[in-house]
């Protein structure tokens, strides 16, 4: 059960390659130092003055007042813009009408279902809007990437996916991962290295573990393709464009999760002084929170009444690493390697989010995901074909567990405020009901 | 006749509108320059181009034009004028680029390579785009605008500017496997 050591980076091949979106925006914003000369300014406000001159303004108070005012800052003129005004205001009534029941019914929907909107524009963006620090906010895109690719996965495994749908649900990923990103380069601008060691230390293994299931998920889909499609019932036929748009969208996942392991290696390789004592302390500070903070959120789903739910192999399996990291990183913070330690952190980081990465959508796909091709040295005392065996066996509880997920869903539901025996999608329904009978 | 109005109170005004104008162009011109630049990949051309802007927008305000927001202005007058000249012109071929060289206003040697380098690569990507496409990345990425932003400029919902900056990427994506 190894964990990834730092290693130095062999040379870099001659030539410059963009390999990522992310060098190539890189560049773009690098060159913002194009300019123009002192000469050639000059020379064009001559001739700007002389252009002036020869165009006398005619109402000079009007002029005057128009310059007065003259703003160079954008104003946000158009608020509503931001969000179509009626899904806006289906959300709020939705709310207050219905006593919030909306919005929490919401809070699973998937893209393309009819509150998916609420989901979105209210859940999401009063969650935002409660992300007072940058830490926080840094936290909630993170999180908000995530789900997008679970949601994505869930489609997937229904085979529903549809590419329209996908390209708008990219556009909030990718805006999200933006985000994330940026604040972590402010992070670091700022000196606040452990927390923006931690951000792409969770970004980095989200995209490990997300690239791994979607890969699945798309071989199901084309092997599925081969055979009729009697146990799914899918609304509108998959077409072409739809695998198509899936399998662009796989690749860019798996790309990411490439680069960002270049990345890491890089930041490594350009780390002149070692991270001080306030870092690493720091970054234990950050690992333990981050762990209490996955454990409470599985005690939580226990306690909805998914009682279960097991974690599945592989989450405990990096959860128990996590611990490890962070007990090796304590060792080493008494004993002054300061460097090590904040290593150690940071590897525990990436282990609790692939923990947490699996137990919110591995169980529920009923999926099988190995670990790291790195992470598993053969270590784990078994012959293959014990592997084998234990494989085969957690995919039979996985199974049951599905079954007894969904007896247990609608129990869930019905605490949450949701009538009765109706399953999701016909609460869906009822509440769509109720508000055409309003508008 | 200058000097006569120099002395009364509507001299003094004149000269202080001017002198307004010639502040935001103090500010303004090298972003707008530089806009221009990546849309069109010609350093002469780019500066008639941002020359014409600020000599619009002069005319504009000379004959009593209402203006919410001068950047804004500024950009939708630039961007009006980059469509015209690529109606009227193809872009300037890839070869084209790269014998000319990038050029820079900078005189320190190692960065101004960096430079060269890095904008020598984007523009080589940005180059094969549509305008459309290169107006929003350019927008977004050289200029630094919020998506809110474009979409004020260009007059479309920031939905509409979102896509098209991710279909954008997409298309430079595709070129970069």
């Amino acid at each position: 059960m190894g964990f990834k050591k730092y290693k130095k980076r062999s040379s870099k091949q001659p030539g410059i390659k963009i390999n990522t979106m992310k060098h190539l925006i890189k560049s773009l914003k690098r060159s913002k130092k194009v300019s123009l000369t002192e000469n050639e300014k000059n020379w064009s406000k001559e001739e700007l003055i002389h252009f002036m001159e020869k165009h006398p303004v005619r109402d000079e108070e009007q002029a005057r007042h128009q310059l007065q005012k003259a703003r160079t800052a954008f104003v946000p003129l158009q608020l509503i813009h931001s969000i179509r005004p009626m899904t806006a205001l289906i959300a709020i009534a939705l709310v207050f009408s219905l006593g919030g029941g909306a919005s929490v019914a919401a809070s699973d929907s998937l893209p393309g279902e009819a509150l998916y909107p609420v989901k979105i524009h209210l859940n999401e963006r009063i969650g935002s809007v409660l992300a007072f620090s940058e830490e926080a906010e840094a936290d909630f895109h993170l999180e908000k990437a995530e789900i997008r690719l679970r949601e994505t996965e869930q489609l997937a495994s229904k085979n529903a996916v549809r590419a329209e749908v996908l390209n708008k649900t990219e556009v909030r990923f990718d805006k999200h991962i933006e985000k994330t990103e940026e604040l972590a380069a402010k992070f670091e601008a700022k000196g606040k290295e452990a927390k923006a060691a931690e951000i792409n230390a969770r970004l980095e293994a989200m995209m490990e573990v997300h690239s791994q299931i979607l890969a699945l998920l798309e071989e199901q889909l084309d092997n599925a393709d081969t055979s009729s499609n009697t146990e799914v019932e899918v609304e509108i036929e998959s077409t072409n464009e739809d695998s198509e748009e899936f399998g662009k969208f796989v690749a860019k996942i798996k790309t990411k999760a490439e680069a960002s392991e270049e990345d890491e290696e890089d930041e490594e390789e350009s780390e002149e002084t070692g991270p001080s004592k306030q870092a690493a302390l720091n970054a234990q500070n950050l690992a333990e929170k981050h762990m209490e903070r996955v454990t409470r959120f599985t005690e939580k789903r226990r306690g909805l009444g998914r009682a279960s739910v097991e974690i599945s192999g592989d989450a405990q399996t990096y959860l128990e690493e996590a611990e490890t990291l962070i007990a090796q990183g304590e060792a080493q913070l008494e004993t002054e390697s300061y460097a090590e330690a904040f290593a150690s952190f940071h590897q525990a980081h990436k282990s609790i989010q692939k923990a947490n990465s699996h137990i919110a959508s591995g169980g529920n796909l009923g999926l099988q995901l190995g670990k790291d091709k790195q992470d598993n040295d053969g270590d784990d005392g078994n012959t293959e074909d014990e592997n084998e065996e234990e494989e085969e066996d957690e995919e039979e509880d996985e199974e049951e567990e599905e079954n007894d997920d969904n007896e247990i869903e609608v129990e869930a539901e019905t605490q949450l405020n949701v009538s009765g025996s109706e399953t999701r999608t016909e609460a869906n329904a009822t509440l769509i009901q109720k508000l055409r009978a309003r508008f | 006749m200058n000097t006569a109005r120099a002395q009364t109170g509507e001299g003094k005004m004149h000269k202080d509108i001017q002198e307004k104008y010639l502040q935001i162009y103090n500010k303004q011109a090298d972003a707008i320059f530089r806009h221009c630049y990546f849309r069109i990949s010609d350093r002469e051309i780019a500066r008639d181009i941002m020359q014409d802007t600020f000599t619009k927008t002069w005319e504009y305000i000379a004959k009593g034009g209402e203006v919410e927001n001068v950047r804004a202005f500024l950009y939708r007058v630039a961007n009006n004028l980059l469509i015209d000249h690529y109606r009227k012109k193809k872009s300037v071929s890839l070869t084209a680029i790269q014998e000319k060289g990038v050029e820079f206003a900078s005189q320190n040697a190692t960065s101004e390579i960096k430079r060269k380098v890095d904008v020598g690569i984007a523009l080589q990507y940005m180059d094969a785009l549509d305008d459309a496409y290169k107006q929003v990345l350019t927008m977004r990425y050289v200029d630094d605008m919020k998506v809110k932003e474009i979409a004020q400029i260009l007059d479309e919902t920031e939905n509409a500017v979102s896509v098209r900056i991710h279909r954008g990427l997409q298309k430079i994506q595709k070129k970069i496997e």
